[in-house]
């Protein structure tokens, strides 16, 4: 499939074209490998880098500039170089005081992953929003999708009726969530 | 809590940044003097960060899904991985287009060095036909691209000339027969071999039955591409769904594929029960029910011609002047296989295919109604017989079909 074949089919809503991609994780994982990193670090880098320049292509926010391989290779580049600092700086205290900063970093991690989960209770309530309040939800929300381009997926008349339509959703939806709930809800 | 969507649609402007300079200001009012506005932005927040970590979750998953169905098709390299195949596509299409080019201009500059000053197009007179093959070779580059661009066939059926390329490069030399499809040389070819006619070489096709479909669908017209030998029955079976979210989508043989209003050819993809777009999932959460709407379709099984592609291997002269019977016989050249028939053919309307099925070739030639089948080992004068299309299967794919109509069914 060509890259243009390829933004094509995604902007019409063939997400399976996504997998193509995979063809070109080889030069990122021979890359990364060169660079402190294994196979699995060029997968997790290489899924992030799809998933950016996914919702980049429906948020119209992608300009085919160069070619898809080329730029995904780039973001994967830029994901794992900021991967590596992350890491320097993790490192670094935990080498001076090695138990301390471990238990540290286990506390944080009970606290902030208490009980229910934000994205649990939201998958909750999206689903008994039901369609297509749901999928225009997700689209718009997490894609950042443009309105005329929501309005041609589902049909809407106008980016205007589309609109609308996000906010009466929004709306369903907020109504079935307490604030109490919803604040309590840490990550 | 604040349900007005004015206040809606402030909030999502503001979580979204896309506030204009006048909003904004009235978003700082309404946080620091209304309370209940600055906790609803709150909920919305927590909203907005609940459904993007959802669907990146979700997204995730689906991608290690594509990724594990990537590796299995890399596994059995003889699936029908459009990737490879457009790949190869591009690749072997530029490459023959680069020869062409490139061969006919360097011929030509050997033949009359590159200071010419003969402009003039070279005549091609009776004598001279066989010899002059720069001209021939010339013309041909023209006709083959002037050809391809003529076919508008999507690049899913070009890939079938893929084998043609190993035996376009060997048989350059045999290239000049290829001329005759310009039409200014065609009368003096012709000539040059007596009382022949050649048939252009875009009547002479060869079709490969391929498991890809693809389907144009525009103005109330659905064209199926790739199954020219479906039966009228099975085509009626087709049908097109418009689910509620007036999503349109084609079950056949109990599988469903997304359809969108296209003019380019698009090729046929499955919808997955698990994805969810177009409001697939209403389709599949229950039983699909679905009713005749008003929306009228025309349903169109592309036939062969469409879905073949010009088999350039394959030399077919035939005599009008014929006062006896009707014959054919094949002539087999080194490279180059040749059919001669003797028989009443419209230069214009016959047409002559190959058609590859379980490794064999079977030959036939088709003009209006009447289909011939052709024996590759007539080596001497057979007669033309006409097929029965109820005992040979493959001559059905020549049938002309007449367009189905029927209308979109809707989702209840």
């Amino acid at each position: 499939m060509t890259d243009h074949e390829l933004l094509r089919q995604l902007k019409s809503g063939n997400e399976e074209c996504l997998g193509q991609l995979y063809a070109h994780l080889g030069m990122v994982k021979s890359w990364i490998c060169r660079n402190n990193g294994d196979e699995e670090d060029a997968l997790d880098v290489f899924q992030e880098a799809i998933i950016v320049f996914y919702k980049n292509v429906m948020s119209g926010k992608y300009e085919q500039r160069s070619k898809i391989s080329t730029y995904l290779f780039e973001i994967s580049k830029r994901q794992w170089l900021n991967q590596l600092n992350r890491r320097k700086r993790h490192e670094q205290p935990r080498e001076a005081n090695g138990f301390e900063s471990k238990f540290e970093e286990e506390l944080i991690y009970e606290v902030t992953h208490p009980g229910p989960r934000l994205k649990d209770y939201l998958g909750r309530a999206m689903s008994r929003l039901g369609e297509p309040c749901k999928s225009l939800l997700e689209t718009a929300i997490f894609f950042g999708m443009r309105m005329e381009d929501i309005a041609e997926r589902f049909n809407y008349s106008s980016a205007r009726s589309a609109s609308q339509q996000k906010l009466r959703c929004l709306k369903k939806l907020r109504s079935s969530i307490s604030y109490e709930d919803i604040i309590a809800l840490e990550q | 809590m604040i349900e007005e969507l004015k206040y809606i649609a402030l909030i999502d402007k503001y979580l979204r940044g896309t506030l204009a300079p006048s909003e904004k200001d009235e978003v700082e009012e309404l946080m620091h003097h209304n309370p209940d506005f600055a906790k609803e932005v709150r909920v919305y927040e927590k909203i907005y960060e609940g459904i993007t970590k959802k669907e990146k979750a979700e997204l995730k998953n689906r991608l290690r899904k594509y990724y594990k169905e990537y590796q299995e098709n890399q596994e059995t390299p003889t699936s029908d991985r459009p990737n490879g195949r457009y790949r190869r596509l591009f690749i072997y299409s530029g490459a023959i287009a680069a020869c062409l080019i490139i061969g006919g201009a360097i011929l030509l500059f050997n033949q009359y060095g590159p200071s010419t000053s003969n402009t003039e197009p070279t005549v091609v007179d009776v004598d001279t036909t066989s010899t002059m093959k720069t001209d021939s070779i010339f013309d041909l580059d023209e006709g083959k691209l002037v050809e391809e661009n003529k076919l508008d066939k999507p690049d899913i059926d070009r890939v079938q000339d893929n084998d043609n390329l190993v035996n376009r490069e060997n048989t350059d030399g045999l290239q000049k027969h290829d001329s005759v499809q310009n039409p200014n040389t065609e009368s003096e070819v012709q000539l040059a071999i007596g009382g022949y006619k050649t048939l252009p070489s875009r009547a002479v096709r060869k079709y490969q039955s391929s498991r890809s479909l693809s389907y144009t669908f525009h103005d109330g017209v659905f064209k199926l591409y790739g199954r020219p030998l479906m039966g009228k029955l099975e085509a009626l079976s087709l049908r097109i769904l418009k689910n509620k979210e007036s999503g349109y989508f084609l079950k056949y043989k109990n599988d469903y594929y997304d359809l969108e209003k296209t003019k380019r050819r698009l090729p046929l993809i499955k919808v997955d029960a698990k994805r969810n777009n177009k409001g697939v999932n209403t389709l599949f959460n229950r039983p699909i029910k679905s009713v005749p709407s008003q929306e009228e379709v025309t349903v169109n099984i592309v036939g062969v011609q469409n879905a073949s592609t010009v088999l350039s291997e394959l030399l077919v002269r035939f005599d009008n002047d014929n006062s006896g019977e009707q014959t054919y016989f094949f002539n087999k050249e080194e490279r180059q296989l040749e059919l001669i028939i003797q028989a009443d053919l419209d230069l214009e309307k016959a047409m002559v295919y190959r058609v590859e099925e379980a490794g064999r070739y079977y030959y036939y030639l088709v003009q209006d109604s009447q289909i011939y089948a052709l024996d590759e080992d007539a080596k001497d004068a057979t007669p033309l017989v006409t097929v029965d299309i109820t005992t040979n299967r493959l001559a059905r794919l020549f049938i002309t079909r007449e367009p189905i109509k029927t209308v979109v069914y809707e989702e209840r």
